[in-house]
């Protein structure tokens, strides 16, 4: 994917070109198109996007209710009937799949927006103040960073008991800091770009070069760290399962039912197996996704 | 340099600091003291009240919190860091016995696992986009996005019950360190070889390795002495906190197979309530964790000249 | 903290151990020819049968938590208790008999309040220093001694003036422990207790007094000045690793050791996975597996044929909290008694790892009348009259009726409650959502009576029903529900002094009826647990029906490796 351009158009340029001149060729679409052209990265858009309506119209697709318990087809090893299997309580494991599919994108993505939500402005404060601010901030950011994220977790969980939304916030308690980080890296390194310093000479209100400026040119390293964040909640929320401290019953999430049946994978493989394989390709998608969008929103390539 | 050194190193003592007044105030936050819950199965009935009373007394858990607080820092900053509740051993002893075992599977699997990491890494960015790349991909996302607790008991159930190749866990003979050595190590080999790949494919795209090439550079030379080293500055960021991850252990790997190591002992004290424990656990990992970013700070400088520690910001 | 932890406990009840029952004295060897001398005698002097493996291969290894000391009478936060170096003063046998060990004899005095113990001679412990009635006596004392802070020191409290002197009130001398004379000593309770054997038997060991007078609490932390009076004796701890026991060579006692050592391989309490050690070949035995391991065991041919079944002296129920509105109303929980599909549970989602229950002595358990169809009636399942008491209570179809969270404790039962959350939504219209909190949060939560509903258990501490009844209306018990009732106080009162006969089975009875009747707990179920020993241990000591017994804590005396 070599750049016919003259590589004096760097993010610089192209970000005065977006702004001050007609769009023929902007950074966006020039990912896309690069993203595009990236098979692996498109079949994991696909499967992501794919995984998406699952979740959304889990309700629609699911042949059942994700708590129908009936007590006369136990344990049942995956047929045309069940595709793959019943659990203990008698409930099909696909529409357990399906269910969990929303939970578990909704722990990842969930929690990712609320690290956002956090880790953005502050990272931004952070590298636009300056001085004793930054300071202040950075020290906070390293004080909770040097609690294992693991510990963190179950300390946050132990007061305030298991669950949903618990499990949210563990995440997003965890997550914030290293977008906060990455945000105001971007800030602080774009800070010192000709046309910035350019912009805020000429007396460019603040809130507008942020906004212009800042922003536009440090998204794509923040979308690619949310992409990438979003199975590592899912993984997550399977290591808070396997220390029963995930999600309460009788919800499903990949990750619970994992570990639930992973005691009993050596007489029934595939209670364990398929949410395990949805966690592993899940994964694999998003990895995959986040490594093309890098690619494509590097314009340095 | 020295006064930069000096500054970071006042720094992670007010980090340091900061992280025991919040844990101590956490810990003492959980529900359930250590007290509370009889051992084991047994809790038939309460602790008696005097009973209870008087172990508060005689482990200072009586006082208000502050005083707890002070009484602990100041044994502490002399060394002391208690007795733990759990095991009766002072913390120090219990130290110095689990985290060299901790450090032995750590360092163990940093050996097998960085080289053979890197090694992948590089290779798959030589040739990229071609089945030896791919191949590696999978092999490194596989390893990344299954759960090492999955990896581990499946280990455990392939080599150990069905083949009888190797023991289950334990932690004494050589035997015995194989498995979890390389359970752990897998995972890093995943880690290392996709950071490796991302930097060597910026690496090898950058313009002096064009130039290098241009030159007429041997390859191996163009590899090696310019993109690897270049490469290798942002795999120093990494390696720091990774290297100290490794040194402090992981819950699951040490306790599915049974390492009597430090890794799993945070979590359990948290369940045990054992207090002193806890804090003398965090402490330490704070610790080693500012440490390591000091000295990625420091290597900073030796292998990329262009940064200057210590230089004006 | 979730399903790879077992219950290493009972286990460890199970697996410890002295020696030779049934195992014949070793044979002079001067009366047989040299040729002939193929039989093989322990280091503890066993002679072991002619199917035994060679002397390298008599290792026993079985695995447990870590303890924090090995001081059985300070159980100040977790003491290993290793009944392999413990020889209590009698050993109770696969049928709840009762076998001389370190008492050669006892009586019972007339009133029944005092038990006289006539201590074996011989004993010594394992550093050559003689076991006395001293040893004994200072240890029962010490248990109870207030400057000890022993957090179990009200298992005691039923000897006459045990709680007094653990107060501090009185002085050790006013204590129902009696010094008679080198080999005597005497427990005096309060009121008669004849099951006094069970329970005392099952916590109290001797301490080496003359260690803990040269080396105060640190004696119990290192082997060297650890001896013991049983069998084996501690020969290394590798904390974190194992605890290793070779034959104590002072031995002289009924029970012999057969192994030549005895390990006890480490766990952590959480995650170790116990079941795959003992395949892996790890361990040869003294594992406890429930849940789905125990479905797995099943199923495997061989692990099954490894495999002892039995029910466990354990009661798992609905723990209700009685003091305040909804379960106040007995209607509210009666229905709820009605409402659990007890057959579905255990038979389809436990596939057979639990039995129902419907009153609250475990199946097997002495005065065990669980197929009494009066008390079966009471809790038996039934949705349609569930759903009338719920809708004279005030709730039909559940409307009405708060949510609340159905508690579990330490990921133990989760399944279970999983499944009755569902059956009460279905049958009652009400919702409780499970959740799993820590052992440290539960008991404090519940002391502090903040849990409204949650999936409790109760396992026997003694082999006798008043373990199973005292407690419920007793406001010190950590599980009290707020219920009292002078009744069922009556009932057990009176049959609680009574020598084990129909007619004390026949109070207790009336005092498990009345649990079941006014839905005091929603009984559910009584787990099923596989005890696995690998084929070649062999000499186990069973019941006459091959099965463990209860608390046998002869099970492995004369037990040993074949090739």
């Amino acid at each position: 994917m070599q750049d016919s351009e003259p590589r004096s158009d760097g993010p610089a340029t192209r970000a005065l070109a977006a702004d001050f001149r007609s769009k023929p060729r902007n950074l966006w679409g020039d990912a896309a198109r690069r993203f595009s052209r990236n098979l692996l990265a498109m079949i994991s858009l696909g499967f992501v996007v794919l995984l998406f309506l699952v979740a959304i119209f889990a309700n629609v697709l699911a042949p059942e209710g994700y708590d129908n318990q009936q007590y006369d087809q136990t344990w049942l090893f995956p047929s045309l009937e069940h595709p793959m299997g019943t659990d203990p309580f008698g409930r099909d494991v696909l529409t357990r799949i399906i269910y969990g599919a929303r939970i578990s994108l909704a722990v990842g993505f969930i929690s990712n927006i609320v690290a956002l939500a956090i880790g953005l402005p502050y990272g931004a404060a952070a590298a636009w103040y300056g001085g004793a601010i930054d300071y202040v901030l950075i020290r906070i950011i390293e004080i909770i960073n040097s609690v294992p994220n693991l510990l963190l977790g179950i300390l946050i969980i132990t007061v305030l008991g298991t669950g949903f939304r618990n499990v949210l916030i563990v995440f997003a308690v965890t997550g914030w800091m290293g977008i906060a980080r990455l945000v105001r890296g971007q800030f602080l390194s774009l800070r010192e770009q000709d046309y910035v310093l350019a912009a805020i000479c000429t007396g460019v209100p603040e809130r507008r070069i942020i906004m212009r400026h800042l922003m536009p040119n440090s998204l794509s390293p923040i979308i690619v760290s949310v992409t990438l964040g979003i199975p590592g909640a899912i993984l997550g929320e399977a290591g808070l399962s396997f220390l029963g401290i995930g999600i309460n019953p009788p919800l499903p999430s990949w990750g619970r039912m994992l570990n639930d049946y992973l005691s009993a994978v050596q007489s029934h493989w595939y209670l364990a197996f398929f949410p395990g394989l949805m966690i592993a390709l899940t994964m694999y998608a998003f990895t995959l996704m986040g490594d093309g969008l890098q690619e494509a929103l590097d314009p340095t390539k | 340099m020295a006064r930069y050194v000096l500054g970071r190193i006042v720094g992670i003592i007010g980090v340091l600091f900061f992280v025991s007044i919040m844990i101590f105030i956490m810990i003492h936050f959980i529900p359930g003291g250590p007290f509370d819950a009889m051992p084991t199965e047994s809790e038939h009935r309460a602790i008696p009240e005097h009973i209870r009373q008087k172990l508060m007394e005689k482990y200072g858990l009586d006082k208000p919190l502050y005083v707890q607080y002070l009484r602990y820092m100041w044994a502490a900053l002399r060394g002391d860091f208690g007795i733990s509740f759990r095991y009766g051993e002072p913390i120090s002893d219990f130290v110095g016995r689990t985290w060299p075992i901790t450090a032995q599977l750590g360092l163990s699997a940093m050996a097998i696992g960085i080289p053979i990491g890197i090694l992948m890494g590089v290779v798959a960015a030589l040739r990229p986009n071609t089945w030896l790349d791919y191949l590696t991909n999978v092999i490194v996302i596989t390893t990344f996005v299954t759960p090492v607790f999955v990896i581990a008991i499946m280990s455990i159930i392939i080599f150990a019950v069905q083949l009888r190749w190797l023991p289950s866990g334990g932690w004494g003979e050589p035997k015995q360190w194989i498995m979890p050595t390389l359970v752990y190590a897998i995972g890093l080999i995943g880690g290392m070889a996709r950071f490796t790949r991302a930097s060597m494919v910026d690496a090898l795209q950058a313009e002096y390795v064009r130039t290098a090439r241009a030159k007429g550079l041997q390859e191996r030379a163009v590899v090696f002495r310019h993109a690897f080293r270049a490469a290798s500055l942002p795999l120093i960021t990494l390696l720091g906190p990774l290297v100290v991850n490794l040194l402090l252990g992981s819950f699951f790997i040490e306790a599915i197979f049974r390492v009597p190591g430090i890794g799993s002992q945070t979590t359990l004290a948290i369940y045990n309530r054992d207090y002193p424990m806890i804090m003398a656990l965090i402490l330490l990992w704070t610790f080693a964790i500012a440490i390591a970013y000091l000295v990625t700070d420091l290597l900073y400088g030796v292998v990329d000249p262009r940064i200057r520690i210590g230089g004006t910001k | 903290m979730n399903r790879w932890r077992l219950p290493i406990l009972v286990l460890a009840a199970l697996i410890l151990v002295t020696a030779a029952g049934c195992v014949a004295p070793t044979a002079p060897a001067s009366e047989m020819p040299e040729e002939e001398m193929m039989e093989q005698v322990s280091s503890g002097g066993v002679t072991l049968p002619e199917d035994a493996a060679p002397a390298d291969k008599q290792v026993f290894r079985s695995a447990g938590i870590e303890g924090k000391h090995f001081d059985t009478m300070r159980n100040e936060y977790e003491g290993f208790a290793f009944e392999a170096t413990i020889e209590q003063l009698a050993k109770m046998g696969p049928e709840g008999d009762w076998h001389p060990a370190a008492a050669d004899s006892w009586e019972q005095s007339e009133d029944g309040r005092t038990w006289t113990f006539h201590l074996r001679q011989d004993a010594m412990w394992s550093d050559g220093t003689p076991v006395t009635a001293e040893d004994w006596v200072y240890s029962f004392r010490r248990y109870l001694d207030p400057e000890m802070s022993n957090v179990y020191a009200w298992f005691l409290f039923d000897l006459e003036n045990g709680e007094a002197y653990n107060k501090g009130e009185v002085d050790v001398e006013e204590l129902g422990v009696k010094l008679i004379d080198d080999y005597t000593f005497s427990l005096t309770t309060k009121v008669p207790i004849p099951y006094y054997m069970f329970k005392i038997n099952w916590h109290a060991a001797p301490v080496p007094r003359h260690m803990v007078e040269e080396h105060g609490e640190d004696w119990a932390n290192d082997p060297a000045t650890a001896p013991s009076n049983g069998p084996y004796r501690i020969a290394e701890w590798n904390r974190g690793q194992n605890v290793i026991f070779t034959p104590n060579p002072y031995y002289t006692g009924r029970y012999p050791a057969t192994f030549e050592q005895k390990i006890q391989v480490i766990i952590p309490e959480v995650a170790a996975p116990l079941l795959q050690m003992y395949q892996a070949g790890d361990i040869d035995g003294g594992v406890g597996v429930t849940g789905d391991d125990l479905v797995q065991v099943l199923a495997d041919p061989q692990l099954s044929k490894e495999a002892y079944i039995s029910v466990m002296n354990r009661g798992v129920y609905l723990y209700l909290n009685q003091r305040t509105a909804p379960f106040d109303d007995i209607l509210v929980r009666q229905a709820l008694g009605h409402a659990v599909d007890r057959t579905a549970l255990c038979d389809n989602v436990m596939r057979g790892t639990c039995i129902p229950a419907h009153g609250f002595l475990p199946k097997d358990f002495p005065c065990e009348r669980n197929d009494d169809p009066e008390l079966i009636a009471y809790q038996n399942y039934d949705p349609e009259k569930a759903a009338d008491l719920m809708a004279q209570a005030g709730y039909p179809g559940g409307e009405g009726f708060p949510e609340m969270v159905l508690y579990t404790k330490e990921g133990e039962f989760i399944r279970e409650a999983e499944a009755i959350q569902r059956m009460l939504a279905d049958n009652l219209g009400i919702k409780l959502t499970p959740q799993n909190i820590e052992r440290a949060d539960y008991v404090a939560r519940m002391a502090n009576a903040e849990l409204k509903i949650a999936l409790n258990r109760w396992g026997a501490d003694f082999i006798d029903p008043s373990n199973f009844v005292d407690w419920w209306d007793d406001p010190a018990a950590s599980y009290f529900t707020g219920w009292t009732d002078e009744e069922y106080r009556n009932l057990i009162d009176t049959a609680r002094p009574m020598q084990m006969s129909a007619e004390r089975c026949d109070l207790y009875h009336e005092a498990i009826k009345i649990l079941s009747r006014d839905a005091i707990g929603v009984f559910v179920m009584n787990p099923v647990q596989a005890v696995l020993y690998k084929d070649y241990v062999s000499g186990l000591t069973l019941t006459d029906d091959g099965t463990l017994g209860v608390y046998n804590m002869m099970l492995l005396d004369s037990a040993y490796i074949t090739e």
